[in-house]
């Protein structure tokens, strides 16, 4: 009976590698937070409207990242006004390089798909010397709406985040977005700017995001 | 491996710093039409007149003394412009092109311009005509061509 007791209770000490390893991948936090920059240039940027919120989920050194947020352009042209608005959401993964920093310090690349739906209006005049007479410059006004249009692009993303105190963390994130793809809807004009990436011309752009988190801690690490 | 990708990453972040696009205007509504004999050479012809459409509009520069080349303007309010070539006071030729436009911000700096694409032949009585590039741009030396 002692014997077998004790088959038993070695049984019971025994740690199984395959749950320290699926314990080791739960995510242990949610991270929730705020873009600053947009809504500094909100304020800032008579032209610019927008905000952005930011989330991320820890997988032991992976973590889901996912963005969502607005932004809507009015650019005064020299020869007339271009305006758009639109959502926008970005999903991927990062990758954590400061895996034994005590305080869960993160430096991280990683990367993004983005989708964005969005419209834009545009109107302008110009002249034109060559069309009417020789004497006369013809004026032409145009004016068009592009609307129901979606966007999607791709990033690599790196960055930091600190913690400051208790659940409130800091960091940024810097982004190069490539490979822009605009479908869908009713084109009248070429797209000028996508939100969430940029001059839709761009086959490349950067972007650069300084955040403010709040952690909410989903499980004690062991 | 990480200090490799953290230089690979900054080397393309540098390079797509510039959030402005280049104030390069490369639109224009001028068709380039080369006039040439039927086996491809440069042919110089004397027009006496050449007019818009059915208006008495014309254009005096390209009147009264050979050449071999003319650009002409489209109407950027249609999809397609008619001119007429006088050689004598009885022979006319007539060349209707259609085409396409569509409207571009280059740069808010430089403003919103009309660009010009899809340029065909609609009708015309001369002998033979190729559309040689069918995009109207400032860097385009030739549209189209015209066979007599």
């Amino acid at each position: 009976m002692a014997l077998i007791g004790s088959v038993f209770s070695q049984d019971k000490a025994k740690v199984n590698p395959a749950d320290t390893l699926k314990s080791k991948y739960l995510p242990t936090g949610l991270r929730l937070g705020t873009d600053l920059i947009s809504i500094i240039k909100s304020n800032v940027i008579p032209s610019f409207k927008g905000w952005e919120v930011n989330g991320d989920l820890d997988f032991y050194k992976y973590y889901l990242a996912v963005d969502y947020g607005y932004w809507a352009r009015n650019y005064d042209l020299v020869n007339g006004n271009y305006q758009n608005s639109g959502d926008y959401f970005r999903v991927g993964i990062d990758l954590n390089f400061l895996l034994k920093d005590p305080d869960r310090n993160m430096f991280f690349f990683g990367f993004r798909y983005g989708h964005s739906s969005f419209r834009e209006s545009l109107s302008y005049t110009y002249a034109d010397s060559v069309y009417g007479s020789s004497q006369n410059q013809y004026l032409i006004t145009k004016t068009g709406n592009n609307t129901g249009l979606s966007a999607h692009w791709i990033e690599l993303t790196t960055g930091l985040r600190v913690k400051i105190w208790s659940g409130f963390w800091m960091g940024y994130t810097a982004r190069l977005k490539f490979a822009p793809v605009i479908g869908g809807g009713k084109r009248e004009f070429h797209s000028f700017d996508i939100p969430g990436y940029g001059l839709a011309e761009k086959s490349d752009y950067w972007g650069l995001d300084y955040q403010l988190f709040w952690r909410f801690p989903v499980r004690k690490i062991k | 491996m990480l200090k490799r990708i953290s230089f690979i990453f900054f080397l393309l972040l540098s390079s797509s710093c510039f959030d402005q696009n280049d104030c390069l205007i490369t639109s224009t509504n001028l068709v380039q039409i080369s006039l040439n004999t039927v086996t491809g050479i440069p042919m110089l012809v004397t027009f006496l007149r050449v007019l818009k459409g059915d208006s008495t509009g014309h254009f005096p520069l390209y009147e009264k003394y050979p050449l071999d080349f003319l650009a002409l303007p489209l109407n950027p309010d249609s999809t397609q412009t008619t001119f007429r070539f006088m050689t004598s006071d009885t022979v006319y030729y007539r060349l209707t092109l259609g085409y396409s436009t569509y409207s571009r911000v280059i740069a808010t700096d430089c403003g919103a311009f009309l660009y010009y694409d899809n340029l065909t032949v609609l009708k015309t009585n001369f002998d033979s005509t190729l559309v040689i590039s069918p995009q109207l741009l400032t860097s385009v030396t030739s549209n189209l061509k015209i066979f007599f």
